[in-house]
Order: structure tokens, then sequence, then C-alpha cells
């Protein structure tokens, strides 16, 4: 399980770096978001809701194949998007103010 | 490489910005002059055991219950080895901080009356995707306060037997700190990753707690020789197989029944099974062959099942991941559950430093709250939040009446740096990891064992687990990203051996997998007492602490 980040989306804003709790996420030489160990990567999705040009998805594994979950994060409102081979099979919107039920 | 040397003063050094680091800064800041500096790992807005959120607030005292039946609670939950005053002091300021996150925009779920809907007497139910943020930005661009990010803190800095401050390093680059302080407040993470994890390699991150909770704050007060209390209670959790996700959104909301793979009912027997019970029986049910073991989902709606993908995409994501990417949600199957390897944390259990009731530790000028705290378990976020407070107060008191006076000398030492220089001997830290890992694993109780150990086997692991320090101690590394690595480890491997001196030192069963002793199976009411820990030059000296009464003031008895 890790994040993957798509160099084509990356802006190299920087945001995604200085929100992992485990600071795993450094520009590469060129200034592109990477992550360096994705083997540490606690899942956590924090850089996710943080990009805003939607460069980085979370997979279970490493397979190509496995599906990849983005976040779109609004302002009153996450959008939660699963792609499998692109194309998109779900997608679920969590409101902020909203209280878990459960 | 050349390496920059910057020492700075403050009155308060606060180390770890998570849950409790950062409420700690921001009481301190609203309730005095005081200066600030916070050193955090990583990065505030994120950082701890919050990151991808919380689906509940597990510590309130629901209506019909009270500070007092809340304390009697958690010593059942524990068999008695609870510290009273600790518990109880935090029961009663559990309300006000909840009232307080409320206030501030923390969604709260609530009945038509406006009070809080209760998930059973203790939980309110939240959405806690943006609590992490909400506590940080408390803290930030403030004038008084300093928050340095990416700053491990790797030995306190002593003198005359008191603390006065902390080393640390920057992680990106070759800068050392010596942050001297009045008061010194350890507010990080309890410790994962001593055990081998349920999914070693690719996800060996997939875990119930932080991964990049290493110990840090109890291996400095190890190092310098704070009393510390019952790391022999680890704490295991149950979780969903695999993503390592909460069950509790599920046991507790849907009243999900315990099944095995025949369908029975496997906690029917139990009339109220603590946390403990629930676990011990999962873990009978596959070791006698009955396993696995699930959480029976099978037949919820479709509305239910898509609230529960909300409710975990707001803390877990990668269980509603799997979930849509399997194409079988909760709802078509049940969902199987295990126990996880065992953590030292605080706030779930009661592994931590042995503080007064006011959480000043047993070394002048250090306190601690949260996860690093010892003696008061199942505080959880909000009771971590009712801790910092407590020893914000006792900081205050103490600096204010002239107790901590700082550091004395200007003394130029700079320790560590052995490890440290222009040679990296290119060791392998993953290696070094995981080694540790599986000696805990088969020799101290890990999953391996199904948590249970021998005496004959804590002492085949101390030996390992020396034999591991002195090389880890050894290597020689050529930049601080290396060093906080290599560090990670060390840091663990000091509580791996206070949890060895622990668990051999307390000769009964006193709860099945947090602690088991294959040597004591029973438990024995003579051992109704602490097992505390000091580490000396010579050793990890064992001594024992009587229970504490829920209205006593505890103090320590300074040597």
């Amino acid at each position: 399980m890790s994040i993957r980040i798509s160099k084509e989306s990356c802006k190299q804003c920087g945001l995604c770096s200085a929100v992992c709790p485990g600071a795993l996420i450094v520009p590469d030489k060129e200034g592109y978001a990477q992550i360096d160990e994705p083997n540490k990567c606690w899942g956590c999705t924090a850089c996710m809701k943080t990009c805003p040009y939607g460069a980085i998805a979370l997979t279970l594994n490493s397979e190509a194949s496995s599906t990849k979950l983005y976040a779109e994060n609004e302002a009153e409102t996450i959008k939660w998007t699963f792609i499998e081979s692109n194309k998109e099979i779900e997608q679920i919107t969590t409101h902020k103010k909203e209280s878990n039920k459960y | 490489m050349s390496k920059i040397y910057r020492t700075i003063k403050t009155d308060v050094l606060i180390v770890g910005g998570g849950t409790a680091g950062c409420y700690a800064a921001k009481v301190l800041h609203n309730q005095s002059q005081l200066s600030l500096v916070v050193a955090e790992k990583a990065f505030v807005k994120r950082s701890g055991c919050l990151a991808a959120g919380v689906n509940a607030l597990n510590a309130y005292i629901g209506p019909g219950e009270t500070p007092e039946s809340h304390t009697a609670y958690i010593k059942r939950e524990f068999d008695d080895i609870v510290r009273d005053d600790l518990v109880y002091s935090v029961a009663k300021g559990l309300n006000d901080v909840v009232d307080e996150l409320a206030n501030e925009g923390l969604p709260i779920l609530r009945n038509r009356d406006g009070s809080y809907a209760m998930r059973g007497k203790r939980s309110v139910k939240i959405n806690g995707e943006h609590i992490k943020p909400l506590l940080a930005d408390a803290i930030t661009n403030k004038e008084r306060i300093t928050v340095i990010e990416q700053l491990q803190i790797y030995d306190l800095i002593k003198e005359n037997n008191r603390v006065v401050g902390a080393y640390g390093f920057l992680k990106e680059e070759n800068v050392f700190y010596r942050i001297l302080a009045k008061a010194t407040l350890v507010t990080t993470g309890g410790a994962a990753g001593i055990y081998k994890p349920n999914n070693p390699g690719e996800s060996g991150h997939k875990m119930w707690y932080s991964p990049f909770n290493t110990g840090a704050g109890y291996a400095i007060g190890i190092r310098a020789g704070a009393e510390m209390t019952t790391f022999e209670m680890r704490f295991i959790a149950l979780r969903i197989k695999n993503t390592i996700a909460p069950t509790g959104t599920i046991a507790q909301s849907l009243n999900s029944r315990h099944i095995n793979r025949f369908g029975d009912d496997y906690l029917k027997d139990y009339d109220r099974p603590t946390t403990v019970e629930r676990l011990l029986q999962t873990v009978i049910e596959n070791k006698e062959g009955r396993g696995p073991c699930y959480l029976e989902t099978e037949g919820i709606s479709e509305a239910v099942e898509r609230d529960l993908y909300k409710a975990y995409l707001n803390m877990a994501p990668s269980q509603t991941l799997s979930w849509i990417e399997s194409g079988v949600g909760p709802s078509k199957a049940n969902v199987e559950i295990e126990g996880t390897e065992p953590y030292s944390v605080g706030g779930h259990g009661a592994s931590g430093y042995w503080v007064d009731s006011l959480r000043r530790t047993t070394l002048s000028g250090l306190y601690a709250a949260g996860d690093v705290c010892g003696g008061s378990p199942k505080k959880y976020v909000t009771g971590c939040l009712v801790e910092a407070k407590i020893a914000s107060a006792a900081i205050i008191e103490d600096i204010e009446t002239g107790k901590l006076q700082g550091a004395e000398s200007s003394s130029d030492k700079w320790p560590l740096t052995e490890s440290f220089g222009d040679q990296d001997d290119g060791a392998d830290l993953m290696i070094l990891e995981s080694e540790m890992q599986s000696i805990m694993d088969k020799y101290a109780g890990g999953i391996t064992t199904f948590y249970e150990y021998t005496i004959q086997g804590l002492e085949e692991a101390a030996a390992r687990i020396d034999k591991l320090l002195d090389k880890a101690l050894s290597i020689k590394v050529s930049s601080t990203k290396r060093l906080g690595e290599l560090y990670e480890i060390i840091d663990r491997l000091y509580v791996a051996k206070v949890i060895i001196r622990h668990l051999s030192a307390r000769k009964e069963t006193r709860w099945s997998c947090y602690q088991q002793n294959g040597d004591y199976p029973a438990k024995d009411d003579c051992q109704r007492h602490f097992i505390n820990s000091v580490y000396e030059p010579s050793g990890i000296r064992i001594l024992t602490r009587a229970l504490v009464g829920k209205e006593q003031t505890y103090e320590h008895s300074y040597q």
C-alpha cells in the first residue's frame, strides 16, 4: 500500500511534502514530488487531499492494475473517485460538516 | 559535509507536535506569557495518530455516567492496575475538551434536542477527518510559539539531575539543535514497529498505530533515567484483516456479532466482554482451529453500507478502497478481523512515564502527557488533551514559582556525534529493523506465539536485543536523514529492552494477550501493584509501586 504521484500532473507546488506525517515526500532532482520509500507510507491520504492537481492516488498494492483512489478537496466536500484501468468505477462524496453516523 | 550547530533558549520545550503537543502549546500560549518551542519530527498539520482522521471521540462521560463510574470502568477493564488519581483527573476534564472542540467547528452528531448522539456510553460520533489541522491551526503563526518542523529530538539535556532541554537535528539538512528550556514536556507518540507487523514487507506500515511513532519520547526518558511504568502491558488492537482499519465503527454501531468460521457468536458467553476479552477470544478461536473470525455484516442495507464507506474514508481510506476494489462490500461479505502486533502506547494501554498527579516525571523539569504518559489507559484523543492541560498548568506553576531556573552552565557539549561523521558505512537499516521485529515476535510474545511468552524466551530476546543495540550504536552515517532513521531503530531497541524486563518481572498473567506469561498463566493477587523501572548504567532496575487512590495526590519523593 502506498501513494503514487503522477509526474505529468505534478506542478511542483510542494504542498504534499509539507503535510506528510512521515515527511516521506521530497522533491526529485527536477523538483517534482516523489515518495522515496513507498513501503513507509501509512496510507493516511493527507497528501492526496492537499494536492490541488489530482496528481496523487492511493493504491493497496504496487501492481499496475490495482484500483486508484483520488480525492478532490473542495470547500464543503471531499469527492473520492475510484479508478480502475483508466475507468471510473465509483465516486463517493463526503461532506465536511456532516458527522459520521456510526 | 559541514555541520551547523544552533543553540536556542525558550521557557518551555514541547517534544512532539501531535494531539497532546499541539493542545499543550495552545493552552500554555493562552494561559501564560511563556515562550514555547514545539519540536516536530514531521509537519504539525497532519502528524501523529490523527493524520487520516478519526470517527469518534471514545472518551466522553455520557448521560448517566460520571467521572467516578468512568474511573471504575477503566479499573475493571485493566484488572485494577491503573493509576486511579490520573484516570479520575482525565475523566473530570473529558467533557470540557469535547465541548471546546465542538465550539471550534468539529462536527459532532447530535440528537434532536442538541445533545450529542452517543455511541455506547462513552463515545460521541464525529467527522474527524480534519481534527488534526484544527488542532495544528491553533498554534500556527503565534508570536510566542516557535514550531520547528522536521526536527528529531534524540536526547534530553541534563544538568545537576534536572532536565534543561533537549538535543535534536533537522532531517533534511545537517543542522544540529540544542534547545535550552526551563521545562520540557514530552508529548510524542508511543512506539510502533517494535514487533513484527501483520503485513511485513511492502505494506509494513499498513498498521493500526502511526508507524512514525518510533518510541523517541520513551527512549529519551529511559536513557536519562526517568522512572517508567507498566511496559509489560502491551496494547494489541482487534482490527480488520489486511487493512488493519478500526472495527469499533462496525462492532459498536451496528452491534455486529463476532462470529467464527462456523457462524457461532464466540462472545455469547461473556456478559460484558472487556476489550482484552474480545481480543483473547478471537485469538482462542484462531488457535483452536475455529478461525478465521468475522464481524457479521452480511445483509446490512445498501444505505448502511454506503455510510460505512464514508465513515472509513474519513478515518481509514484504505478500507473503503479495499471494499470497492474487491467489488465485495460489507453487505455481501462479513468483515474478517485479526489481532495486531503489540504496541507500547499510554493512550490505550498504561505504559509510559511514571508521573505525579500533575504529570511531572521523576526528573525535575520534565513532564509527560498523552501516549507517553503511563498509568492512565483508554484516555484516547480527548484524554490526551486533558492531560496536556493538566501538565501545562503544572509547568506554569513551577516556572512562575521559580522552581525551574533552566540551564545554568554554558557548556558547549554536543553528544551523539559518534554515529555521525563524514563516513557512511552503508548499513542496511531496514534489515536491522526487521531483525529487531523478528526477535521480539518470536521470543517476547508477538503474533507468532499468540502473544504468549516464557521467561526462557525473554532471556534469549534480551541477549539478542542487546547485541543488536551494540551493532546499531556502532553504525556510522553521514547525513542527518540517515541519522534519523538510525535513531528510530536505536530508540525502539531501548524501549524493547524495557519491555522485556517488565514482561519478565510480572510473574503472573494479569491481562491475557497484552501480558501473557506462559510460565505463570494465572493471575496472582499478590502482584496487585505497578512494575516500574529505571535505566541505569549497570542495567535496568525494577521497582514495584503500590496502587494510588482516586482522591490521593501522588507526589514523587525526589532522592
